[in-house]
């Protein structure tokens, strides 16, 4: 018998049907992969089950029980439990309020917080977790608080844990000490369902595999009897080249010269002696854990931020002034939020397509805007950037996420400045638009210009950089060619800690 | 130096008197807060449920009748806001404001019909007070301020609804997951306060004086919102807040002396109101998810 069942999960969303009739089975004792591209609806029906969100059509069943869910309560009853993308937790309370809550221990009226750190940190031991359950979660690292929030799931006793995205905030070696996790769990034989467009984690620690595309189910197959070429196809629906790659042969001039870059705020050092040169036709990638001063290099390099002390040069050429002298110069700037930072939402796809670049001799005169012009060029790049809209007058908020990362994209390079901060280029977007998004980078490449890159997504910048360079606490503490690097030594350096390479002699001595 | 002995006792208890509205007000501030709800529209709570417990004082002749007119007044005043902003999710600023601004003449307005001016009202019974050691002559409000203000903390900080309700405010999404009705706890802040400043107004108008008068709060909806932040949205930090701006306003009242200008004491407690928000808020965290509508 099956531990949850779902049949013919339907919700609509308006007139977006985010999820039409799919089938989902859990059986006790796997770890089931559950894989499609953002907004394939893995969230949605994952929701449904854990009873945040209501099904218009369908039915779930429990140990062949049929249940229905008014809200997460009724789910947690069910010894069903979620790990959100986002954590849940409320960094003003202890890790032990935080694990009870919804379910605490009470004396009489009152709460019993001593017996609550007791049966937290019991649970914490059991799980072989090492925690203090009094220390406030908000100063927690990104690991720890993950350990939290499944340790909030446990105490409720669940038998069936969702993790949404679990590894997309974790470095290398924190991803397998979840795995291992995962494992004793499903050990004990508790179902686990990973929610994930990660192909290698499947891989790895799946059992069974759920393959969603476009609200639609495609199929479910067992791990062992797939390969990562089959799910991209299932993902997809078509054959994709996977890592297909050269990398920059590093012959060109240097293009962009970083010196002595630091930058302090309140007293504390936020960035510290950073020196990067960047040649022509080079991707130059910065992997780090996101609030290792990321956000304020990019601010840093597009004018935004003034740091206490930078020398930076273009082309032999020293740059300064405010984020329109820095757009002047020739350094282009895709950022790292685009709704934020990136694009007018109510604004047409046209005329966001200028922004930045609107008192140029070729949109405005005069003082004027020359709406013929704009609207021929939102017209052109449109077409160029295989941007999907009905018309260049189209509001950017009703395209996709990653036809709006693609106007983005089409504003920066249509203008073809000598060097690009790109920001998290293909964060949230589905695999074509990121694979169209990463060409248009490798070909601006190898046309002699240079690009920094800046992701979360480890596996982007192994694929995407020539060079890597990795930030930590506001430092580059390792610098190399791309392929000199391996998951162990990225991860020790994004971690703060000192890489020893398991065989002697294969590294360049480096570090 | 005996002289001086006097007017400390005597600034003492004046600023405990003056003190009373708002530690009530703050108090029920502080919970309306950690449930994620700001409390902006405690100035017309406390007016409404001032002018009702002196229209109701007056019509039964009967200042006990008049608190619960007041508190009638009030809590129902305060149920419209927690309508408007949890159920239809109001920008709570605006709403609060707004409502204030109604409070204020919707009581002048209805004092001009039930009195015939607009200033004041005649004068009605107020409440008996109670012999306290010590103190002596005293309100009942000082007291059950004090008590409610530590109840209040116990229930915020002690008891499991009240971590449920801190929860709501500081993220109730991550409330929701864990299966807390949101809502429930937002309406039960809103509504504590409601009948906080209830106590608050009526306090003014059928306590401290014998009549109501036209904007009778005169700001100590807004001071309420200054001490609330000042004592760290705790009911506890309530009552030493308050104290504080009691002291304040209260300089006023004792120091007589010719050789300080009245307006300059008159001032203090909004120099104090000013001075804790430039530079007390940026030392207190408030509720994470204060403000901010749930879905």
């Amino acid at each position: 018998m099956n531990t949850i069942e779902m049949r013919g999960i339907t919700k609509r969303f308006g007139s977006l049907t985010a999820l039409d009739h799919v089938d989902f089975t859990l059986q006790k004792g796997e770890i089931h992969a559950l894989l499609g591209e953002n907004g394939a609806g893995k969230t949605t029906i994952m929701n449904v089950l854990y009873g945040l969100l209501q099904p218009d059509e369908g039915e779930i069943l429990v140990n062949g029980r049929p249940v229905r869910f008014r809200d997460s309560l009724d789910a947690i009853k069910e010894n069903i439990g979620m790990v959100s993308q986002h954590f849940m937790l409320i960094p003003v309370l202890s890790v032990t309020e935080n694990v009870v809550a919804g379910s605490e221990p009470r004396r009489g009226l009152f709460f019993d917080f001593a017996k609550a750190a007791q049966q937290v940190e019991k649970l914490a031991r059991d799980n072989g977790f090492s925690l203090d359950v009094r220390a406030r979660a908000g100063d927690l690292s990104v690991g720890e608080l993950q350990r939290v929030e499944i340790l909030k799931v446990l105490y409720k006793n669940a038998q069936v844990l969702i993790f949404d995205e679990p590894t997309a905030v974790l470095t290398p070696q924190e991803v397998d000490e979840l795995f291992l996790t995962f494992r004793r769990l499903r050990d004990e034989g508790k179902s686990i369902v990973l929610i994930t467009h990660k192909l290698g984690e499947v891989m790895q620690i799946a059992d069974r595999v759920t393959v969603l595309r476009d609200g639609h189910l495609i199929g479910s197959v067992e791990k062992k009897d797939t390969s990562i070429r089959e799910l991209v196809k299932m993902m997809v629906g078509r054959e994709v080249s996977l890592g297909a790659r050269h990398r920059s042969d590093l012959s060109g001039k240097v293009k962009c010269s970083i010196r002595d870059l630091s930058y302090t705020r309140g007293g504390l050092p936020v960035l510290s002696d950073i020196n990067i040169d960047i040649r022509e036709g080079e991707i130059y990638g910065i992997a780090g854990i996101e609030g290792n001063g990321q956000t304020e290099l990019l601010e840093v390099l597009t004018g935004l931020l003034k740091p206490d002390s930078m020398t930076l040069t273009l082309d032999g050429r020293q740059v300064t002034g405010a984020a329109v002298d820095f757009i002047r110069s020739g350094i282009g700037h895709v950022p790292e939020d685009r709704l934020q930072r990136g694009l007018v939402r109510n604004m047409t796809v046209a005329e966001n397509i200028i922004l930045g670049y609107e008192d140029k001799e070729d949109f405005s005169r005069s003082g004027l805007l020359r709406q013929a012009a704009i609207q021929a060029a939102g017209t052109r790049l449109v077409d160029d950037y295989n941007i999907k809209t009905p018309d260049c007058n189209t509001p950017v908020s009703s395209l996709s996420g990653g036809n709006q990362q693609k106007v983005i994209i089409a504003r920066v390079f249509s203008e073809e400045p000598d060097f690009v901060v790109c920001a998290q280029p293909t964060r949230g977007i589905d695999i074509a638009a990121s694979e169209y998004i990463h060409e248009v980078m490798f070909r601006y490449r190898d046309q002699g210009k240079a690009i920094l890159l800046v992701s979360a997504d480890l596996d982007e910048i192994k694929t995407m950089s020539d060079r890597i360079g990795v930030l930590y606490k506001g430092r580059i503490v390792d610098e190399d060619l791309a392929d000199n690097f391996d998951d162990d030594r990225l991860g020790c350096r994004m971690a703060g800690v000192d890489y020893v390479p398991e065989s002697e002699g294969d590294d360049d001595g480096k570090i | 130096m005996m002289e001086f002995l006097n007017l400390l006792g005597l600034l003492l208890l004046s600023a405990i008197r003056t003190s009373t509205p708002l530690i009530l007000a703050a108090a029920g501030g502080s919970v309306c807060a950690r449930s994620g709800v700001m409390a902006m529209g405690m100035e017309g709570f406390m007016l409404v449920a001032s002018f009702g417990a002196a229209w109701g004082a007056y019509t039964f002749q009967n200042a006990w009748l008049g608190l619960l007119v007041g508190i009638l007044f009030g809590v129902f005043y305060s149920l419209l806001y927690a309508v408007l902003c949890v159920t239809f999710s109001m920008n709570q600023v605006i709403c609060g404001i707004g409502m204030n601004m109604f409070a204020l003449g919707f009581t002048t307005s209805m004092t001009q019909i039930v009195w015939g001016t607009r200033a004041y009202s005649d004068t009605v019974p107020t409440l008996d007070h109670i012999q306290l050691p010590l103190v002596g002559d005293i309100s009942v409000m000082v007291p059950l301020a004090i008590l409610l203000a530590v109840l209040l903390w116990g229930y915020l900080f002690k008891t499991p609804q009240g971590l449920h309700m801190r929860i709501v405010g500081e993220n109730p999404l991550a409330a929701r997951t864990i299966g807390i009705n949101t809502k429930k706890f937002k309406y039960l802040g809103v509504l504590i306060c409601g009948l906080l400043c209830s106590l608050a107004g009526s306090f003014l108008s059928i306590d401290h004086v014998n009549r109501f008068v036209m904007d009778m709060t005169a700001g100590r909806g807004y001071i309420a919102v200054s001490v609330n932040i000042l004592g760290r949205f705790n009911p506890l930090g309530a009552i030493a807040g308050g104290l504080l701006f009691g002291v304040a306003d209260s300089l006023q009242n004792v120091v007589t002396s010719s050789s300080i200008p009245g307006q300059l004491l008159s001032m203090v407690p909004y120099v104090v109101t000013l001075l804790v928000i430039s530079f007390a808020v940026r030392y207190v965290s408030s509720p994470a998810g204060m403000g901010k509508s749930d879905d």
